[in-house]
C-alpha cells in the first residue's frame, strides 16, 4: 500500500514537471518562418535551408511554368505552326503559278 | 537416421545450455526511472540558439551486485511538444559515490523522422525514500545523423532532466 502510494506521487510529480516544460514550450516562438535546426522545426509546406525555414518551391503543374524545360515543351508546337504556315504559303504560291498558267 | 547422428549432440548441448545457471551470489540489481527535460540547443550554418524540444524518458537501469559500479542503462524517449516523436537511447554509466552516476552513450530520435547521436550525462540522485529517488540530470547531446537533419548540420543539446528513480 505504502509502495502504490509512493508510485502515485511520483507520477504526478513526473506529469506535473512535463505539464510545466510543456507550457514553456508553447509560450516559446512559433518556427514556421524562423530560425530552424531541424526539417520538422518547420510548418508543413516549409522546409529548413541556411537555418531559416523557407516556403517549399510550388509545384508547377503540366502545361504552364517558366522554365526551360516547359519552353521546349512550347517550342515544339511553334515550329509545327511554322512549319504549317509555311505549307500554307507553298500552297498558296503553288495556286497562285496555276492561276498565272491560267491566265498566261 | 540422420536425426541420431545430430540429434544426440544437440540434445546434450542444450540440456548444458539450460543447466547453465548464474553464481549463486551474483545478483541482478534493476532500477526504473521516468523523467522529462528541457533545455537549449544549437548549431547549423547560423550557429541558431533556441529551446530544446520537451522529451519524457521512460528507462531501465542494470548492475550486477559484484560490480555494483558499472550500469547498462537503456530508455525510451518521446519527444512531446512543440514536435513529437520518439526513440531510445543506451548507456554505459559508472556510479561515483551513492548519488553521483556518469554515463554515455548513442541516443536517436527513430520516428517520424530519423535523427542519431550521442549523450553525456551527469545524474545526482536524492533520496526520499528507502527505494526512492529524485534526480537531477544534466545532460549533453549530440547528433550528427538523421533524415531530420539538413545537409552538414549537426547540433548539440544541453538539457536538464528531472524525474523519479525506484530500486525494483
Amino acid at each position: 500500500m505504502r509502495i502504490c502510494k509512493s508510485w502515485t506521487s511520483a507520477v504526478g510529480v513526473a506529469w506535473g514537471a512535463v505539464a510545466v516544460l510543456a507550457a514553456m514550450d508553447a509560450c516559446g516562438p512559433g518556427w514556421t518562418a524562423g530560425p530552424c535546426l531541424r526539417y520538422s522545426d518547420c510548418a508543413t509546406g516549409y522546409t529548413c535551408a541556411d537555418g531559416m525555414c523557407e516556403p517549399l518551391p510550388v509545384p508547377v503543374p503540366d502545361g504552364g511554368g517558366e522554365d526551360g524545360s516547359q519552353e521546349e515543351v512550347d517550342t515544339g508546337p511553334d515550329v509545327t505552326k511554322a512549319d504549317a504556315g509555311a505549307s500554307a504559303k507553298d500552297a498558296s504560291h503553288d495556286a497562285a503559278d496555276a492561276k498565272g498558267a491560267t491566265g498566261g | 537416421m540422420r536425426w541420431r547422428r545430430w540429434g544426440v549432440p544437440t540434445g546434450l548441448l542444450a540440456l548444458v545450455a539450460l543447466s547453465v545457471r548464474p553464481a549463486g551470489a551474483q545478483k541482478y540489481l534493476i532500477g526504473a526511472s521516468a523523467g522529462a527535460s528541457s533545455g537549449v540547443e544549437g548549431g547549423g550554418p547560423q550557429g541558431t540558439m533556441a529551446m530544446t524540444r520537451t522529451r519524457v524518458r521512460i528507462a531501465v537501469d542494470a548492475r550486477v551486485d559484484e560490480s555494483p559500479e558499472d550500469l547498462l542503462l537503456g530508455g525510451l524517449d518521446a519527444e512531446v511538444t512543440p514536435t513529437s516523436g520518439i526513440g531510445a537511447d543506451l548507456r554505459y554509466g559508472r556510479m561515483v559515490g551513492d548519488r553521483v552516476v556518469l554515463s554515455a552513450g548513442i541516443l536517436g530520435i527513430l520516428a517520424p523522422w530519423t535523427l542519431y547521436g550521442a549523450c553525456a550525462v551527469f545524474e545526482y540522485r536524492i533520496p526520499i525514500a528507502q527505494r526512492f529517488q529524485i534526480t537531477i540530470a544534466p545532460e549533453g547531446d549530440v547528433f550528427f545523423l538523421g533524415t531530420d537533419l539538413p545537409d552538414g548540420t549537426a547540433i548539440w543539446q544541453f538539457r536538464l532532466n528531472g524525474g523519479l528513480r525506484a530500486d525494483l
